[in-house]
């Protein structure tokens, strides 16, 4: 069903999204080091679509997700969501002002009025909104970024939502369930009396599969499967477009996680959602994915729709990742890339492609310069100098 | 009532200790609202029932009788002093601890939920606070302000917070990491909505443990600043002060070294029990609470 709407403008756009995550020793607290958990990572989400986002632990495919939600502010890049840009809603205020300048004012005032034109689309927007409503007037394009930063910033919320992994202890042990998720409808004053905030829950609970009597239990009365359906009702009782689903299933049973599994794409058709679906598990990905990504020590390596990639990888790492599944048939020998060392520490990633001291085929370049994620084939980037040499 | 609450109800009342210490604090509780009516005061300083009515011009201790039950010391009849004083000790400890607890918890719990630069300030003050020696710290402070309990109370607050502070820091530390409370800031709710209705409930029971410990401890050292005279004033009911007097007497009389017990037995007993009580109520709450104790 992607494929028609893929033409459209994506809802959500990430470009050279980055988290850096200090690391302080001493008694000054001084940074002497910093983990490159995401370094430079662009991606599109286009409405409806579900985007698996696959990779290794500690490559960083949660940083990602908690990024987009504001959970952790970035260190640099941008978000966008339908087109404008919401990385000021995600940074603390304080470094909203050095995020505008940097991104658009500075390019902005070396600009004359008629190379507008020529600017890409996300800058094009802004250098709009700050030629013509606010007359080339900095400070009055910052405010209008600043004011109402907090409505805005719910509002974004509303609009985005997390399903988180573990089913233990993303649920507070002391709230009952109603208060959990109705937490969220008296943030937002969803309702106006009593009633209604209470036949929102009941009706969300009745939606991800619980009976509405559930409201007045206590987490630990629940198993994982029940728990991460409280968490989904969770995020959706805003009625968000985006999920973004982080490692949802992977606590869970193996017979518990296809019945979420089904309920999240039940659920995604009704309320025409557009996913997120972060996880290490290929199985888990083929089945819900309308596109994926590969992530590798903090980049992108790969990104397509799920039959392209499944069928015919193009990276190296992916190709090895494809390998690793098993298949269900004892005659079958398949070839198995297996890969020498371990995941380098992102503290320090190798020079040029981060993959290259682990690769097959890698040759002189690799180690020198970092491959771009490029368009290969149709709908399939690739980021490697030798795309498709080993499938 | 709660599932959660009923079960801890019935732990509790399982626990002898713990039936023993509450027993122990119902009864100080009847004590001090009965106070008027155990020991009802003297038509001379009805407005003043605080102040110990003195009732011989003898300066010697008088053992007890039928008229003065616990004796006289220094003139004044202890039994009144010890009943009004059970009102005194209560005051002392639940208003210093509930002050001190809540300093503690502010800062504490914005210390850890901000980290950072925050954090370190806050902490070094604490530690300032801590490495000053509470009796010197509060001798001084008292010489400032002046003697009174107010002033001794003031004294126990502003150098009796660090310990909640610390402990809810801890405590809020390993909670915030919890991914309830990153669901709660992805809903939109404000830091002090986490704060209160997130962080806190999850970990304030061993605050309010050591709390409930350190009521007891409290009146000891009221009773401490009381003896060395930084207390109450003369005349007042405070346990402390009552053991003031006897410091003429502890010794005894010539040969007779236990003549003047009364003058130390009575206060000090009730001093011992009201403690006992807080101290047992507080281990039987960290036995129920205490989750790897659980069953």
């Amino acid at each position: 069903m992607s494929q028609t709407i893929q033409k459209n403008t994506p809802m959500l756009s990430v470009r050279n999204l980055v988290k850096h995550f200090p690391i302080r020793a001493g008694i000054f607290k001084r940074i002497v080091a910093w983990v490159k958990a995401v370094d430079g990572v662009d991606f599109d989400i286009y409405e409806g679509e579900t985007l698996g986002l696959v990779g290794e632990s500690g490559c960083g495919k949660t940083t990602i997700g908690m990024t987009l939600l504001g959970l952790y502010p970035p260190t640099d890049g941008s978000v966008y969501f339908n087109g404008e840009d919401i990385t000021p809603y995600l940074l603390p205020g304080w470094k909203v002002r050095s995020y505008l300048k940097r991104t658009y004012i500075e390019k902005f005032k070396q600009l004359n009025h008629d190379e507008m034109e020529e600017l890409p689309d996300e800058l094009k927007h802004y250098a709009e909104v700050y030629f013509n409503d606010h007359k080339g007037d900095a400070g009055r394009f910052i405010r209008s970024f600043m004011e109402n930063r907090k409505e805005k910033q719910k509002a974004l919320r509303r609009k985005m939502q997390i399903v988180f992994q573990d089913p233990y202890s993303s649920l507070n042990p002391r709230m009952r369930i109603g208060n959990i998720i109705g937490e969220a409808v008296d943030v937002h004053r969803l309702a106006s009396s009593k009633e209604e905030r209470q036949k929102m829950v009941a009706d969300i609970l009745q939606k991800v599969g619980l009976y509405p009597e559930y409201a007045m239990r206590y987490p630990h009365e629940f198993s994982g499967g029940q728990r991460q359906r409280i968490g989904i009702a969770r995020a959706l009782i805003l009625n968000p477009k985006l999920v973004v689903a982080d490692e949802a299933v992977s606590a869970l049973d193996v017979s518990i996680r296809s019945q979420i599994l089904n309920l999240m794409e039940d659920l995604q058709k009704e309320f025409q959602l557009t996913y997120l679906f972060i996880s290490h598990d290929l199985s888990v990905i083929k089945h819900i994915s309308d596109r994926v990504a590969v992530m590798y020590l903090g980049k992108i390596v790969e990104i397509a729709p799920k039959k392209k990639l499944f069928e015919r990888p193009l990276h190296p790492y992916t190709v090895s990742l494809m390998s690793a599944i098993p298949i269900p048939d004892p005659e079958h020998k398949k070839k198995r890339v297996i890969l020498k060392g371990d995941v380098p520490s992102p503290i320090n990633p190798p020079s040029g492609c981060r993959f290259h001291p682990r690769c097959p085929i890698a040759r002189e370049i690799c180690s020198r310069e970092e491959p771009p994620l490029q368009e290969v084939e149709e709908g399939q980037k690739v980021a490697c100098f030798f795309a498709g040499e080993m499938s | 009532m709660d599932k959660e609450y009923k079960r801890m109800l019935k732990k509790f009342f399982k626990n002898p200790s713990g039936v023993f210490g509450l027993v122990l604090l119902i009864f100080f509780t009847i004590v001090a609202i009965f106070a008027p009516i155990i020991a009802p005061p003297q038509p001379s300083n009805q407005y003043e029932p605080y102040m110990m009515p003195i009732v011989t011009w003898s300066p010697d201790p008088q053992p007890p009788s039928k008229e003065h039950p616990f004796g006289v010391s220094e003139r004044r009849d202890i039994f009144y002093g010890v009943v009004w004083g059970t009102r005194t000790a209560f005051r002392i400890g639940l208003i210093v601890t509930g002050v001190s607890t809540l300093i503690g918890l502010f800062i504490g719990s914005i210390s850890a939920y901000y980290g950072g630069w925050i954090d370190e300030i806050l902490m070094r003050i604490t530690d300032i606070f801590l490495s000053i020696p509470f009796l010197i710290a509060a001798i001084v402070l008292t010489t400032l302000l002046g003697t009174g309990l107010d002033k001794v109370m003031i004294a126990m607050i502003v150098f009796g917070w660090m310990g909640t502070a610390r402990l809810i820091r801890g405590n809020i530390l390993q909670a915030k990491e919890e991914q309830y409370v990153l669901a709660a800031k992805a809903i939109g709710v404000s830091t002090p909505g986490i704060i209160i209705r997130h962080l806190l409930p999850n970990t304030i029971f061993p605050v309010l443990i050591q709390a409930s410990m350190r009521m007891g401890s409290l009146v000891i050292t009221a009773a401490i600043l009381s003896f060395l005279g930084l207390g109450a004033p003369q005349g007042y009911s405070d346990w402390g002060a009552i053991l003031n007097y006897a410091r003429n007497w502890m010794l005894g009389a010539h040969g007779e070294a236990l003549k003047y017990w009364y003058t130390i037995v009575f206060p000090g007993t009730a001093m011992v029990l009201f403690v006992l009580a807080w101290n047992l109520i507080g281990d039987t709450l960290r036995d129920i609470f205490d989750p790897r104790l659980r069953i």
